[in-house]
């Protein structure tokens, strides 16, 4: 119906050649990389409330084990008084890690901001193959559909944790096969997305657009796709040897004579911690990839908002690589207890323990981004500084466990949840929060409420800290993950006051995510509109209409210098966008 | 600015149409789930033995017989004023202090088996049964528990009354130690795990609640069994016990002291005939029934000169006058005779109609809730896994008593030490060294099915 | 306004410090959140490790957390008309790429021993003049969801006749080298005590030794740590530490119930210690 307005930059003369776009094709199967960001971003955020609700339920057990669950004990469960059976609880976590991870984080993280920015950072019109972009995006409807159909199955899902460890895998519901086939999809098109930023990073730069004048984001994304292009034919051959255990009992990952409960008899011949090792070859370097962009995002975001050059633009890009390359050989820290080789363990402790040297260069480089800046702490730059913050906790504790003698304690203990709740949570869902509030005026033309914001962020940021701190706590006290009920342990009886105050931060949080949904969708409608450059940054997509056009640009963009020229002592004005032209 | 103008009226009009439907779609749907999720879950309630219902209509009607099924509400009724709710349990016959079903259990550790679970366990008040239990036994006790399909053998129906691992003679009721052993030690080779690590007065509680399902099943057996077949009177007439009949006129003395009669009469066969008297009776003092192990051979002791000839004695009986091979197998891998039902599927498999071959002659007990027929596997003696216990008393009494509900007989022609020497030849079995045969080798269901 | 964001970031290493040393110490209401007391000779190196790797940590935490704090009351926009322009410096990015790469590097030659003794080096006996490992006391069969525990007979060797079988209860002696045999029926399974910092998975199609030597009497619970169903929360098994003395008197006990009550006059008969069960 609108869509018969002319666009008035579509016939910009640089930009002939786009046709007037019906509704199908500009919003539902959109080769434009904005808008297939777009419908990332949108459904990323829908699963992240799924998601959400998923730990919400989750909690709750933790916290009054077996009472009558709201909203999932009436409706499912109403014949056993509300309360919930074990395999729901397994369901429950392995939903959440599974969604929160591979239908939330990496498609927000690559597909939304990947998809939208890098073309925009590095002055295309659009990525190199836009209807290999769109598949990309439709590739996940059908991971959508198979997780979503995996509820109504026997069981309510599929209930061996997202790890998936055979040979419990092998002998769970039919809810797997759904599961695996939905991690193909989504294999199938992160692979899409990452050849198809390779390609545009390597080829379709602006004139004047070395590769070190790129921005941290596009780095970051440039590495995140490598990353995946090397590590998730692993994970799919993985899942395709599952699924065929699973099918035509090859026995890849069974050995021989496994008879569980007397009937289900596994075909054998293999190896249970083969299963483990290509997973994790693949799980270990996915880590990276969800943290990755969040860390080139929040470069940017501080350099902006510190007024200042990025401290060290290439020593964090040297650690950015060297995170990626050794993030392909510590994978084996899963694994100190797994009955893996006792004496690999000490290699990959070692590999561990250097990866923590290039992340520690990253956080010492913000910090020097800070040092001397101007700060304006805007909403998008708490949220940074959160990052840094939380990332900080994240990464202490992950040393604390790459110590072999220690993980045998905290190993499949809280202390991990918290680790990696820290890191995944804390660290790159405070990033991407970051990195909507500032992106957005150019995403949807308007600002967000700053007050709303800020208020977003200090109730997650204290509520996330109450709720992962304490599991620390709990973790070393060796209370188990995975544990639907660890009170009838004489152990653990004492924890559950302490779970229920974790519970109580973990509810609130989720309610402050209601500030971020109201404050999201007003501003689309309220919002003050915003120009093209609202805070006044360096990056090329700031130099583009709010919001731009199909086509991006309505001139031709050179670059003539870095992306972090903030408070040049030469200029008048703080930001010297890398398009004006040298005086 | 004219191009900024142009995006605005444009594309994210329609990009802010589409989104404030979408806030109201997920208003809606914030609604519903308020809506269905926030009413507290209504209370557990006992399942009616439908399987049972289903059988004797099949056998009354081809034996020409009259049946109705209107009487289950009723028994319904009848059982839950009788014994209460899983929430709520009671027990007739516990008010006074003479009363028989004291033996039996006690309302305490009815009421600390029964009920939710505790959601704060630092202080246990009740919901041990549905803690431990009722994930595989149901909280009917009818064996059909949320994972129960996925099991084998599946977990054990309370509602016949009938127990494999006891130390009483076939057809008797196990006493409170069996159970309670059963429960400590668990039932090796099965999904029954041990609850050692529970404290004593809470395993004595999930005794008396399991025997407290039992005999709540046996009782609905026997009403289904007696009274389906009546004609459509109630089975206890509350009508009777009116001061006025239908029209409001008052009854006069006599006719009242008849009714009450009636009425007295119905009350005492439902509980008096069937449950007083004949049900409970039999779970009062089991131990007197306990039978003897009798004492073995000195050259049951490994050690022992006579041993190796006690072992050829139990060998030559297992292949020959005890006629283990028979189901066991040449092998004694239990591949012998493996076509038979245990008791629980047999109850209903033989009714008047049902072929086990033809899956649609049983679809209807399906779905009363019966779960699929799997022929029972007799015991694989090659591995060193006793169901009953390990110790050389349990095996004993297993070969002496038989176990019930199972084509396993009891063996009243064999004498004690060739009881002993069987026992003994079967613990070697799973040890014996040369000419044993390979173990079963590892079929794949998945694609055997 | 800076201020107050500035004293909110102080908080995090503030009070995340001031939580780890209450919880360490056992204030409340943090009593009973930390590490579980340790009952095993090897437990005590895991817990200096695990004190030291947290000592450093509360160090780097603080120390990073003090210069986000100063930086965002030091430099906010109101009070500064320009901000710096300078960035990078070398020498700084090689002293902060080297401390912390000699830290990591100390760390983790620190802890190889540690890990050897309770992973790598098995306790030995010397049997007829030669050393050998010391052979497992006990066979634990992990199955859904329980653990069975196969005691070594007479014969001291696990899986044969004379093996005693019991069901989520260990009872082991204190003070000496205590080896276990792990294996499971069925999926994978993880054998945890966290008061001996002792986890171990146990996986299909393998066989894992695992070692300890306690260090006094206790009680403590055995928990699966590595999921295997619905019911991965209920493998609850419990362990007994108790004097050797009364752990052979334990092993008699269980020894006579294996032996069934035999004809008295028979001279060959054994004595029976305890009453058999029912």
């Amino acid at each position: 119906m609108v869509n018969k307005v002319q666009h008035p930059e579509l016939n910009h003369p640089k930009r002939t050649g786009h046709p007037v776009l019906r509704f199908l094709s500009t919003y539902v199967f959109a080769t434009d990389h904005k808008i297939i960001g777009l419908q990332f971003l949108f459904s990323s955020l829908f699963w992240f409330a799924v998601g959400g609700m998923l730990a919400m339920a989750i909690r709750w057990q933790l916290a009054f084990p077996w009472s009558d669950m709201p909203i999932f004990g009436p409706t499912l469960f109403a014949s056993e008084g509300g309360q919930i059976p074990g395999t729901f609880y397994n369901m429950l976590f392995t939903m959440h890690a599974t969604i929160m991870i591979f239908f939330v984080i990496i498609p927000i993280l690559s597909g939304a901001f990947g998809n939208y920015l890098i073309p925009l950072m590095i002055g295309a019109e659009d990525m190199a193959f836009p209807r290999l972009n769109m598949f990309s995006y439709w590739f996940m409807w059908p991971a959508f559909a198979c997780m979503i159909l995996s509820f109504t199955l026997p069981g309510f899902g599929p209930t061996s944790g997202w790890t998936a460890y055979p040979t419990l895998s092998l002998i769970a519901g039919d809810a797997q096969n759904l599961w695996i086939l939905g991690l193909i999809f989504v294999g199938i098109s992160s692979m899409m997305g990452s050849i198809n930023y390779m390609t545009t990073i390597l080829q379709m730069r602006a004139p004047g657009m070395h590769m070190f004048r790129m921005p941290m984001t596009v780095w970051a994304m440039f590495i995140t796709a490598i990353l995946q292009a090397f590590a998730l034919p692993v994970l799919t051959a993985a899942l395709f040897m599952q699924l065929s255990d699973r099918l035509l009992a090859t026995g890849f990952f069974a050995p021989e004579s496994i008879v569980v409960n007397n009937s289900i008899t596994i075909s054998g011949g293999g190896e249970p911690l083969l299963w483990q090792h290509l997973f994790w070859f693949y799980s270990h370097p996915a880590v990276y990839i969800m943290i990755l962009p969040a860390m080139g995002m929040v470069s940017d975001i501080l350099s902006c908002f510190a007024r200042k050059p990025l401290f060290g633009y290439r020593p964090m890009i040297y650690s950015l690589i060297a995170i990626a390359g050794l993030g392909f050989v510590v994978w084996g820290h899963h694994m100190f207890v797994s009955g893996m080789n006792r004496i690999l363990a000490i290699s990959f402790m070692v590999s561990t323990m250097l990866i923590a040297l290039p992340s520690g260069i990253k956080v010492f480089n913000w910090l020097g981004t800070l040092w001397g800046g101007r700060l304006f702490l805007t909403t998008p730059m708490l949220f940074s500084i959160g990052f840094v913050s939380m990332f900080i906790i994240g990464g202490l504790s992950g040393i604390v466990m790459a110590a072999p003698p220690v993980d045998i304690q905290i190993h499949d203990t809280y202390f991990i949840v918290a680790h990696f709740h820290y890191v995944l949570f804390g660290a790159s869902v405070l990033g991407v929060m970051g990195a909507i509030y500032y992106w957005y005026p150019k995403m949807f033309g308007r600002k967000m409420n700053e007050t709303m914001g800020k208020l977003h962020f200090i109730l997650t940021f204290i509520f996330l800290n109450g709720t992962f701190f304490p599991m620390h706590f709990l973790g070393a006290r060796g209370f188990p993950r995975r544990y639907a009920d660890a009170y009838r342990f004489e152990e653990f009886q004492d924890l559950l006051p302490l779970n229920q105050f974790i519970t109580l931060c973990a509810f609130l949080m989720g309610a402050a995510q209601l500030v971020f949904l109201i404050n999201f969708f007003g501003s689309l409608i309220w919002g003050p509109k915003a120009d093209r450059n609202p805070w006044h940054a360096n990056t090329l997509e700031w130099s583009a209409p709010s919001p731009p056009p199909h086509g991006n640009f309505d001139f031709q963009p050179t670059v003539y210098r870095g992306p972090y020229e903030y408070s040049h002592p030469e200029r008048s004005v703080d930001y010297w966008p890398q398009t004006e032209p040298p005086p | 600015m004219e191009i900024l103008r142009g995006i605005k009226t444009g594309k994210l009009k329609t990009v802010r149409h589409v989104l404030l439907q979408f806030i109201c779609l997920l208003g809606l749907i914030v609604i519903l789930i308020i809506m269905t999720g926030c009413n507290p879950s209504p209370e557990p309630q006992f399942r009616f033995n439908r399987v049972a219902l289903l059988k004797q209509e099949k056998n009354d009607l081809a034996e020409g017989e009259r049946f109705s099924n209107a009487y289950q509400s009723e028994i319904g009724d009848i059982l839950t004023a009788l014994y209460g709710t899983p929430n709520e349990p009671r027990f007739p016959f516990l008010l006074g202090e003479e009363d028989p079903a004291h033996d039996v259990l006690s309302l305490n550790n009815l009421q600390l088996a029964a009920g939710p679970v505790a959601a704060d366990r630092l202080e246990k008040t009740a919901g041990l049964y549905r803690e431990h239990c009722s994930h595989c036994h149901g909280i009917t006790g009818d064996g059909a528990g949320g994972t129960a399909a996925s099991l084998e053998p599946y977990p054990r129906d309370f509602r016949l009354g009938k127990f494999k691992f006891k130390s009483t003679p076939l057809r008797r009721m196990p006493t409170n130690d069996d159970l309670t052993r059963i429960l400590k030690n668990g039932i090796p080779g099965t999904a029954m795990p041990s609850f050692r690590t529970l404290p004593d007065n809470e395993i004595a509680a999930l005794v008396d609640y399991v025997k407290y399902l039992t005999i709540r099943g046996q009782h609905e057996r026997r009403l289904i069994a007696e009274l389906s077949n009546l004609d459509n009177a109630p089975i206890l007439d509350f009508k009777l016990l009116a001061d006025a009949d239908e029209e409001g006129q008052p009854i006069d003395e006599e006719m009242k002291a008849e009714n009450t009669e009636t009425f007295e009469a119905q009350l005492y066969t439902v509980v008096g005939e069937y449950l007083a008297e004949d049900i409970i009776p039999r779970w009062v003092d089991p131990d007197d029934e306990i039978s003897e192990v009798n004492n073995a051979p000195a050259g049951f002791q490994s050690k022992h000169p006579a041993h190796s000839a006690l072992l050829q004695t139990g060998k030559d009986l297992f292949y020959g006058k005890a006629n283990c091979v028979q189901c066991h197998g040449e092998t004694g891998l239990g591949d012998g005779q493996t076509a038979n039902y245990d008791d629980w599927t047999n109850d209903w498999l033989k009714t008047i109609g049902v072929d086990v071959n033809q899956p649609a002659t049983y679809q209807d007990f399906m779905m009363a809730g019966a779960l699929h027929p799997r022929p029972i596997r007799p015991r694989n003696l090659r591995t060193p896994i006793f169901r009953g216990g390990n110790l050389p008393s349990d095996v004993y009494r297993r070969i002496a008593n038989g176990i019930e509900g199972t084509p396993m007989p009891s063996s009243p022609t064999l004498t004690t030490d060739e009881i002993w020497a069987l026992v003994s030849y079967v613990k070697s079995l799973p040890f014996e060294d040369q000419g044993s045969p390979e173990n079963e080798l590892p079929v794949n269901d998945r694609i055997v099915d | 306004m800076n201020r107050f964001w500035s004293i909110l970031f102080c908080l995090v290493p503030i009070l995340g410090t001031a939580t780890f040393v209450m919880a360490a110490w056992g204030l409340p209401p943090f009593q009973g959140a930390w590490l579980p007391k340790n009952y095993s000779v090897a437990g005590e190196t895991i817990d200096h490790l695990f004190y030291l790797l947290n000592w450093i940590s509360a160090v780097i935490f603080i120390g990073t957390g003090a210069v986000i704090g100063w930086v965002l009351w030091k430099y906010d926009h109101r009070r500064r008309d320009q901000a710096s322009y300078f960035s990078h410096n070398t020498q700084l990015e090689i002293v902060w790429t080297i401390i912390p790469a000699i830290i990591l590097i100390f760390i983790a030659f620190y802890q190889m021993n540690s890990w050897a003794e309770t992973k790598m080096i098995r306790p030995t006996i010397s049997q007829n003049g030669q050393t050998i490992n010391k052979p497992p006391m006990v066979l634990v069969m992990a199955k859904r969801f329980g653990w069975e525990f196969h005691y070594a007979g007479p014969d001291g060797l696990i899986e044969t006749q004379d093996d005693d079988y019991i069901e989520n209860e260990l009872v082991l002696p204190v003070g000496t080298d205590v080896v276990l045999q792990l294996e499971t029926r069925d999926v994978i399974h993880s054998f945890f005590v966290p008061q001996l910092r002792v986890k171990q998975d146990i996986v299909p199609g393998m066989k894992q030794f695992i070692w300890f030597r306690g260090t006094d009497i206790a009680e403590m619970d055995i928990a699966c740590t590595e999921l295997c169903g619905w019911g991965h929360y209920t493998m609850k098994g419990r362990l007994r530490l108790v004097s050797q003395k009364d752990y052979n008197l334990w092993l008699t006990e269980r020894r006579a119930m294996q032996t069934p009550a035999m004809d008295p006059d028979d001279p060959e008969t054994p004595q029976v210690l305890e009453e058999r069960l029912p």
